[in-house]
């Protein structure tokens, strides 16, 4: 037996911890944190907080209101007291139109939400997770507040009426860079899609700072979106010889602020 | 030694971090937090490497300080009641042989991977170890004696 077989032993370095290697080695800050900055950060972090109420009454934001209804009011304030960007950028895949809305920083990751629309009358949006026969623009899995009342519409009915295509619809984080860094992938990422009333799909992610993700100025968020046709019957069509699938990936770049900067 | 020159360096022995920590961390999530912490440890004390040579050998010396805070707080983590985590191999491992290197007892098991699977000398493994060169020679022996009949190790370091 040689050293070789010994070290074949314990098979392939995992990808996942060659990534945690790669990314730890990728993070500018992992090597230098200077006491001025700590103390900058510390009197930023304290003026957020003395100037918490009042912004908090002047900004609002949708990552906070999301995330709120999802963890709660503590989370909520952390949120609003946290650097947020709302700059809008988007990206038209066929006939669906993919908006980042707003990504918030806090110290223990990075909060986004966007919106995924129809770019045409002729198209109906089918979140990932849900079926034709859901009824449309009703959440099915955030508790009885976004129940669908009896009746209501479903996603197929609603095509049969518009005479319109369904479209299923998906978009999430993929990597993130920090601060003009190269653009890491992302090993753990929490995202939801959530079917809205007026037709379009709210998406919201969710990624733990350690890995990719720390504090910075500015962030690249890479996003994958995608679209396809579902037919009458529930199929989706995204194979040959009925290849409607369409996705891409797509750089959004923000700049979070804090509360006291956003005035 | 710049930046990029220690991440090439790290990167090239990420092999041999990941069987380190696999010598002492059940669990893949646990290695690669251990890891993780290594490397910025690593990272903001690498003024204090007198030596750019023994770089390997020093990084590997953290990690398996790591390797042993982290068990140690999952330790306190771990309820008495249950069971231990099954230890996790990747999918193209050889578990035969694994299965004999991991079941060598605790003190002999570093040694034994620093050594015969790393490949690295008696004084790198003792100053690693924190053990005198007579102290590891011995716990190889040992370790050995209990592989004796399953693997032949004379080819490895011959």
């Amino acid at each position: 037996m040689t050293q070789n077989d010994l070290q074949r032993m314990y098979g392939s370095t995992p990808v996942s911890f060659q990534q945690r290697v790669a990314q730890t080695l990728a993070r500018p800050s992992a090597s230098r944190a200077p006491r001025a900055a700590l103390r900058v950060a510390l009197i930023t972090a304290l003026l957020a907080v003395l100037t918490l109420g009042v912004c908090a009454a002047v900004f609002g934001s949708q990552v906070a209101d999301i995330f709120g209804w999802f963890y709660g009011d503590r989370m909520k304030q952390e949120l609003l007291n946290g650097n947020i960007a709302q700059q809008e950028q988007s990206v038209q895949i066929g006939d669906v139109i993919y908006t980042l809305q707003e990504v918030v920083y806090i110290d223990d990751g990075l909060y986004g939400v966007g919106r995924i629309i129809p770019a045409s009358d002729s198209v109906v949006l089918l979140a990932e997770d849900y079926q034709l026969t859901d009824a449309a623009g009703y959440g099915l899995y955030y508790g009885p507040e976004s129940r669908a009342p009896s009746g209501a519409p479903t996603y197929a009915e609603l095509a049969r009426q518009k005479k319109a295509k369904v479209l299923h619809v998906s978009t999430v984080a993929e990597a993130v860079g920090v601060d003009g860094g190269t653009v890491l992938p992302l090993a753990c990422v929490g995202y939801s899609l959530i079917p809205q009333l007026d037709g379009s799909v709210q998406f919201t992610f969710e990624i733990p700072t350690g890995v990719a993700v720390e504090q910075g100025s500015e962030y690249t968020i890479r996003l994958w979106s995608a679209n396809w046709e579902v037919a009458e019957d529930g199929t989706w069509l995204c194979e040959e010889p009925n290849d409607t699938y369409q996705g891409q990936s797509w750089d959004a770049v923000v700049f979070p602020k804090p509360a006291k900067e956003r005035k | 030694m710049t930046q990029a020159e220690f991440a090439g360096r790290v990167v090239a022995m990420q092999d041999t971090l990941y069987r380190v920590s696999c010598t002492i961390l059940p669990q893949l999530c646990d290695r690669e937090d251990a890891v993780q912490s290594a490397i910025e440890k690593a990272l903001r004390k690498r003024r204090l490497l007198r030596n750019d040579a023994s770089l390997e050998a020093w990084l590997t010396r953290i990690l398996i300080n790591e390797c042993y805070t982290l068990l140690r707080r999952r330790k306190r983590e771990t309820l008495f009641d249950t069971l231990p985590p099954q230890r996790e191999t990747a999918a193209d491992a050889r578990p035969d042989v694994y299965q004999l290197f991991t079941s060598l007892e605790e003190t002999y098991r570093l040694p034994m991977v620093l050594y015969y699977v790393e490949g690295y000398s008696v004084e790198e493994c003792a100053r690693m170890l924190h053990l005198g060169k007579n102290t590891l020679k011995s716990r190889l022996h040992r370790g050995r004696q209990q592989l004796r009949n399953s693997i032949d190790l004379e080819e490895v370091r011959s």
